[in-house]
């Protein structure tokens, strides 16, 4: 019998986090506002760095049912506490040169890591609601950090409206849940009778998670809320509430097969992320939901793809990407004929490179824009990366990554998917996917052609940041160190998902 | 006997309430004074606290009185008083765009009733006088620190921490100037001069 204080070092890389942003938060009235950009987005990243070490050190289990670990878990804790250090080098370049009086955005940014994280680890729907609302209500604040900027106020308006009215769905879905199972517990079995009730709590909870990572057709907010934050904020939103996003709905996927199957998780055991589930029958309601799935991912690449084509700023570009993205990611819970092992490794990688590559382009595209990011459409952004080599080598590596270009992290992402989607069974959403990358990847290698191409005739702005040039320099290099075999995480490679999902 | 009594006294108090809620709800959408809209909103919530207690809950109950009945709803009356907000004559009650929104928590709401209607009750009636959601039964529940007990104390922990990051942003959102922030300031006066 385990005393609950032993299982609390399963918490460590979120308590690591939540103690360097409250360090943050305590430190910030005591600086003076020149030296607030100093001090404080080093306090904060020392903290994730603990936390990222920490994270070596966790074990497999989960406390009283709420939160788990495990190794797919811990590298998607990887992938939000990797970009979340992208994204403070970002924000200190661009709130140091715009002087912006007050360092509170340095805490908030700790906070909604806190809280993807928490979403990442969630066994149980109060947990995840408790992750997906820290989460949330740090990015509303910093989505509206420009406050006198009318798009600023436009973006942060429509998010929060549409981001409540969503978490009231997710509660609301959570609500017949708890009804028809009298649990809470992910994937706890129904009672007899109220599959029904079941199904369509699982159908709100799953609208809601679909809203948060912004898939079509929950995307409308996306490009005004992407466009409205600061750049830097930009690419820490699509990374990382969208890698807190797609672990919960991983996560319910798996409790879907499981309930399918006839079962349900028990209360004193949780489902682990890393392990396949055998898919022994495929009930009617699966199978349409998982049509439905399909059908969602495949517009949101159509969506994603056609719609970034004619865009000027590079922020509402990254936000149509970053709705293709949740195509592609959608597509990894594509289920084999009934008899075979469902795991989502795929998932897992693609979610982390597009993480890594994500922050990292928003933050190099915020070290190029001007004050306030006045410039960050393609006009303006032209021929800036020969002024400015350093920045534009690592935004080429990620945009790279992001297209999918071979000995990157991204394309095996992108591989994994697409096979898995062949061995599955797919083969025409396969090739749909394929040529919407190709799509995509001219898109993005566009973008790089305007951005080293003609020379610039606007001085580049003063940004400075030794944390986003490290962040920058090592997220690069990560970008190409993880596709070395066996840095993936550990049983995600595909052929070897054998493992029962639950476990005590 | 007294079950007996239960048996129409309950139905009674139900049928009131939801009447009260869904009358007051009506009244929120098609009020053209946001004040008023302000008063049936506070009804609806006063009739769910009735309804919670009549659940078995009276903690949750009181508390929808405090918080929410009161605390928000005071907030919510202030601010529209503060604004000075009068009686809106010129934007139609209903136009194409909202009765078309109107189909889909129609939509919803009619699945709902379905899926509700066609589940099993989970729970039978309250036996007598047992109250689930009691203080008594809540707390012990509620900080079980054992390692066999819920953790919901983790979550009520970690919800203290969404309350600050809640005040954090809405200062940060807020707060009438940030050091060395003129501009602000400025723009209010402009709209003001309008």
């Amino acid at each position: 019998m385990t005393t609950s204080v032993s299982l609390f070092p399963l918490l460590l890389p979120v308590a690591l986090t939540l103690t360097g942003g409250l360090a943050t938060l305590a430190a910030e009235p005591f600086l003076a506002a020149e030296r607030k950009h100093d001090w404080l987005p080093w306090t904060a990243a020392i903290a994730v760095l603990a936390a990222i070490i920490a994270l070596f050190a966790v074990d497999t289990g989960h406390v009283h049912g709420l939160y788990a670990m495990d190794s797919a878990r811990v590298w998607l804790c990887g992938g939000i506490l990797g970009a979340t250090l992208i994204a403070l080098g970002g924000l200190q370049a661009s709130l140091r040169r715009d002087a912006f009086p007050g360092g509170e955005p340095h805490a908030l940014l700790l906070f909604a890591a806190c809280g993807a994280q928490l979403m990442v680890m969630a066994t149980d729907w109060l947990a995840l609601f408790v992750g997906v609302e820290l989460a949330s209500l740090a990015v509303y604040a910093l989505v509206g950090l420009r406050r006198q900027h009318a798009e600023s106020g436009e973006g942060l308006y429509k998010y929060f409206v549409m981001g409540s009215v969503f978490s009231a769905v997710l509660l609301y879905g959570v609500a017949m849940t708890y009804g028809a199972t009298g649990s809470t517990h992910v994937g706890a079995a129904v009672q007899s009778g109220s599959l029904g009730l079941w199904f369509f709590g699982q159908a709100l909870i799953l609208v809601a998670l679909l809203f948060k990572v912004g898939a079509f057709p929950f995307h409308f907010w996306s490009p005004d809320a992407y466009t409205g934050a600061p750049v830097a904020i930009t690419g820490f939103m699509g990374a990382v509430i969208k890698v807190g996003g797609f672990a919960a709905i991983g996560a319910q996927w798996l409790a879907l097969i499981v309930v399918a199957n006839g079962g349900g998780v028990p209360a004193d055991q949780v489902l682990f992320l890393d392990r396949g589930i055998e898919l022994t029958v495929l009930p009617g309601w699966l199978s349409v939901l998982q049509q439905i799935v399909l059908v969602l991912a495949v517009l949101s690449l159509w969506v994603g793809h056609f719609s970034g084509l004619g865009q000027r700023s590079a922020r509402r570009l990254i936000a149509y990407s970053s709705v293709a993205n949740a195509g592609y990611l959608l597509l990894a819970l594509a289920l084999p004929a009934a008899g075979s092992v469902v795991s989502l490794g795929s998932l897992w990688v693609y979610l982390v490179a597009y993480a890594i590559a994500t922050a990292g382009t928003l933050t190099a595209l915020a070290w190029l824009a001007d004050h306030d990011d006045r410039h960050d459409d393609l006009d303006h952004l032209a021929g800036q990366c020969r002024r400015d080599p350093f920045t534009g080598l690592v935004l080429t590596v990620f945009l790279a990554s992001t297209a999918g270009l071979p000995i990157t992290i991204g394309f095996i992402g992108k591989f994994l998917i697409l096979s898995d989607l062949v061995a599955k069974g797919w083969l025409v959403i396969a090739i749909l996917a394929m040529v919407m990358a190709l799509i995509g990847a001219a898109y993005y290698l566009g973008l790089l052609a305007t951005l080293w191409g003609s020379e610039s005739k606007r001085e580049p702005a003063p940004a400075r940041s030794a944390l986003a040039v490290a962040a920058l320099a090592v997220a690069a290099l990560a970008i190409f160190a993880l596709c070395w075999p066996g840095w993936l995480v550990p049983g995600q490679m595909p052929g070897n998902p054998k493992v029962a999902a639950v476990s005590p | 006997m007294l079950g007996s009594l239960d048996a129409i006294i309950g139905p009674l108090y139900f049928w009131a309430f939801s009447l009260v809620a869904v009358c007051c709800a009506l009244g929120v959408l098609t009020t053209r004074h946001p004040l008023h809209g302000a008063v049936c909103l506070i009804g609806v919530l006063l009739a769910m606290a009735g309804l919670y207690a009549l659940l078995g809950s009276p903690y949750v109950a009181v508390l929808q009185v405090l918080v929410y009945a009161g605390a928000i709803m005071v907030l919510m009356v202030f601010v529209l008083m503060v604004l000075n907000q009068a009686r809106d004559d010129h934007t139609p009650r209903f136009d194409l765009l909202s009765i078309a929104g109107l189909l889909l928590p129609l939509g919803v709401a009619s699945v709902s009733v379905n899926v509700l209607a066609g589940a099993n009750a989970l729970h039978g009636p309250a036996q007598g006088g047992a109250l689930e959601g009691s203080v008594a039964n809540l707390a012990p529940r509620l900080f079980d620190t054992t390692a066999a007990g819920p953790g919901y104390y983790l979550l009520f922990e970690l919800i203290g921490v969404l309350l600050l990051v809640a005040i954090v942003a809405a200062v940060l959102l807020a707060k009438r100037s940030l050091a060395g922030e003129p501009s602000v300031t400025k723009t209010e006066d402009a709209a003001h001069g309008h």
